[in-house]
């Protein structure tokens, strides 16, 4: 079983009749890939430059997004199949998030924030149980491994902190820990160190190696930084496996106009 | 779970915003519930202001006037009940008790009430509550003695063994003193919040007696140089006719002589079902034009007079609660931008669209619930603290109990209200929530 597999994935944004005012075209195909596989465990360097398609792709296999054509197999899931609250669900259970910025949720507390996805999936709930005496336990083991309690002082003081107060690599590794408390199958981090300075980035890239590699997850770790494809096993350029027109800025943002 | 406690936290962080909308819901919820609260009460001791009263009996009239001045002591009796007709009803056999009046005078602007003792007995007010004295004892049927209401004592003053100079007529200089016939004041009555607490009550005998006098006066009354012109003054009153002059004497005891007429009386029957076909009998009456009037439904009448002002109120409390839930409407969209990259967050945790709008709508609950609680800790509050200065100053008895079956359909509707309103912005977020799936680009 494999962790992602695609066969012949084309997505066009859905035109909305009340939109299509002009009816020239329809809209244009913007991923098209014959063939992707993620192997299980397996971490994998996606490349591509900002506008290539990377963030639908992701929101693709999370099941966000539907595919126009083809299918997208999920930890053996075909999710494309399952209805958008199973596809919620399966996000919920399977699937961790790193983003570039902002992952964290003020309002709520450093452990609060790493437990987010056990509010909303059971599974993680119970797998998250059994790698702590409490929830709150498993919580602060992560953060401590991800070197946590060093910047904000014992585990107790972690818990309690509020994410404003944290420093930009701070808050990327409370993301880490969310993203990997309950062991989901699957990590997506999409350009997570890129606002972390280059110093603290080494160390972020080491932690969510190792810790990704202890939960034997797989990783698709999407980003347009070369220097960062030492740490994979594999690296994928998505102007490669993508055979759709050329996508840029500036059309990407016409979409967008066109379908608000 | 999860989600209330998600909608609790980010309301906490947004806390002033969230404070202002409580604040808002609550100052407007304590508003209606405020109105309501009043309105009810007063409607309540307005209907109050008589009870146990089958029948009101006077002179042909229109209802809504006997009621008035009968009761209300607004308005003047144009015409009289003759002694002999009150007789024969008082005597019937299906009548447990009457109280006769006889309205006219006035004591410092108050209103005198001829009456006797069965007053006191006989007349129920609120919740079949009888009359209770704060001070001294009932007077004698025989005596120039007098009762005063709560009011009456208080504004003037007056002291138990008072003597009282009643004045005919209504002004509050009086055109004619009967200083010839002070009356004693023997008892001050408890507050009722009714018009009784504006009265002086004098035996029905003293009354007769006092205008005989200035008939006899010459001859009977101590000498005095008004009272010849008192006199005078007082024969211009034809109108009054249960004041026409005796022959007798002023000094006499005075149930020897019983009055030729009295303004009206209250009935009370031995069984209440009578009550209709005694109004009959008596409307029907051919020997005297009469008028019989069932108090509970006059009284009703007499609301709806006033319940125009009342509606408003009403309206204008529903309006202020209104915009105080739109308020709290517009409060939760202006924060949903801002809130995008929120949403986009619990969607890549595994929100699902409903949830995302279930969260703005418990987000909104909870604002609203807040409100309503301290609309209603509001209103308990004002109403401990205001509840005796309003009984004081406008016998306006309120309970402190606003707990009613409108009120509660009112808290209700306030919350349904604030929730139904919340789908707009619940609608918002999980449009735009799915919309921008996990990246926000703002």
């Amino acid at each position: 079983m494999s962790a992602v597999a695609i066969h012949n994935l084309q997505f066009a944004w859905p035109t909305r009749p009340w939109t299509t005012g002009s009816q020239t075209s329809p809209a244009p195909t913007i991923l098209k890939i014959a063939n992707f596989t993620l192997a299980d465990g397996e971490k994998l360097f996606l490349k591509g430059a900002s506008g290539s398609g990377k963030s639908t792709l992701l929101q693709l296999i999370a099941g966000v997004l539907t595919p126009t054509a083809g299918e997208i197999t999920v930890l053996g899931q075909a999710i494309s199949r399952l209805s958008a609250g199973k596809r919620d669900q399966f996000r919920a259970d399977h699937l961790g998030f790193v983003f570039q910025l902002f992952n964290l949720l003020g309002f709520l507390n450093v452990v609060d924030n790493v437990l987010l996805p056990c509010r909303f999936s059971k599974l993680r709930a119970q797998r998250a149980l059994t790698q702590g005496a409490s929830l709150t336990d498993a919580a602060s083991q992560l953060l401590v491994a991800l070197g946590l309690s060093n910047a904000v002082g014992l585990p107790n003081a972690v818990c309690a902190q509020a994410v404003s107060r944290l420093s930009v690599g701070q808050q990327q590794r409370v993301a880490l820990a969310r993203a990997l408390i309950g062991a989901p199958g699957l990590i997506i981090c999409d350009e997570p160190t890129s606002a972390i300075d280059v110093e603290h980035r080494e160390r972020f890239m080491q932690l969510l190696l190792a810790q990704v590699e202890k939960s034997g997850a797989a990783l698709l770790f999407v980003s347009h930084d070369p220097t960062l494809e030492r740490y994979f096993d594999r690296t994928v350029h998505l102007a490669d496996i993508n055979q759709a027109a050329p996508f840029t800025e500036e059309t990407a943002q016409d979409l967008a106009e066109a379908n608000s | 779970m999860s989600l209330l406690f998600l909608a609790l936290k980010s309301l906490r962080n947004r806390w002033f915003s969230a404070f202002l909308c409580v604040l808002t819901i609550g100052l407007s919820s304590a508003l209606l519930l405020a109105v309501e609260h009043i309105r009810a009460s007063a409607r309540s001791s307005f209907q109050s202001t008589v009870s146990g009263t089958d029948l009101i009996v006077g002179a042909r009239t229109g209802a809504v006037p006997l009621m008035l001045y009968t009761v209300f002591h607004v308005g003047e009796a144009t015409n009289n009940v003759s002694w002999a007709s009150y007789q024969r009803y008082a005597n019937l056999s299906s009548v447990s008790w009457t109280i006769p009046i006889s309205l006219g005078d006035s004591y410092q602007g108050f209103r005198v009430v001829g009456t006797t003792d069965a007053m006191f007995q006989h007349y129920r007010f609120g919740a079949k509550r009888a009359l209770e004295f704060k001070l001294g004892h009932a007077f004698s049927n025989t005596d120039a003695q007098a009762v005063v209401g709560s009011a009456v004592a208080e504004k003037l003053g007056l002291q138990l063994g008072a003597k009282l100079s009643v004045s005919h007529g209504l002004g509050n200089v009086g055109f004619i003193k009967h200083d010839h016939a002070q009356q004693t004041l023997v008892g001050v009555l408890a507050a009722t919040g009714t018009p009784v607490d504006q009265s002086v009550f004098v035996n029905l005998a003293a009354i007769e007696s006092m205008h005989e006098g200035f008939d006899g006066s010459a001859r009977l009354s101590p000498a005095k140089p008004e009272s010849n012109t008192a006199r005078d003054a007082h024969e211009g009153h034809e109108a009054h006719e249960g004041h026409e002059a005796h022959d007798g004497d002023a000094h006499k005891p005075m149930e020897a002589k019983p009055p030729k007429a009295i303004t009206a009386f209250f009935v009370g029957l031995k069984v209440r079902p009578m009550a209709l076909a005694l109004q009959r009998k008596i409307n029907d009456d051919e020997s005297e034009p009469l008028l019989a009037i069932l108090p509970i439904a006059t009284l009703q009448q007499l609301w709806q007079l006033v319940g125009v002002a009342e509606q408003a109120l009403g309206l204008v409390s529903i309006a202020v609660v209104a915009t105080g839930l739109l308020g709290m409407m517009m409060a939760l969209i202006a924060t949903l931008e801002q809130r995008r990259r929120e949403m986009a967050i619990l969607r890549s945790v595994g929100a699902r669209g409903h949830q995302i709008f279930s969260l703005l709508l418990l987000e909104s609950a909870a604002l609203t619930l807040a409100g309503l609680a301290l609309g209603a800790a509001l209103i308990t509050i004002l109403l401990a603290i205001f509840a005796d200065q309003l009984a004081g100053r406008y016998g306006l008895f309120l309970s402190a109990n606003w707990l009613s079956a409108r009120t509660l359909t009112g808290l209700g509707l306030i919350f349904s209200t604030s929730v139904i309103l919340a789908i707009f912005p619940a609608a918002a977020a999980y449009r735009s929530a799915l919309a921008d799936g996990l990246s926000v680009k703002l």
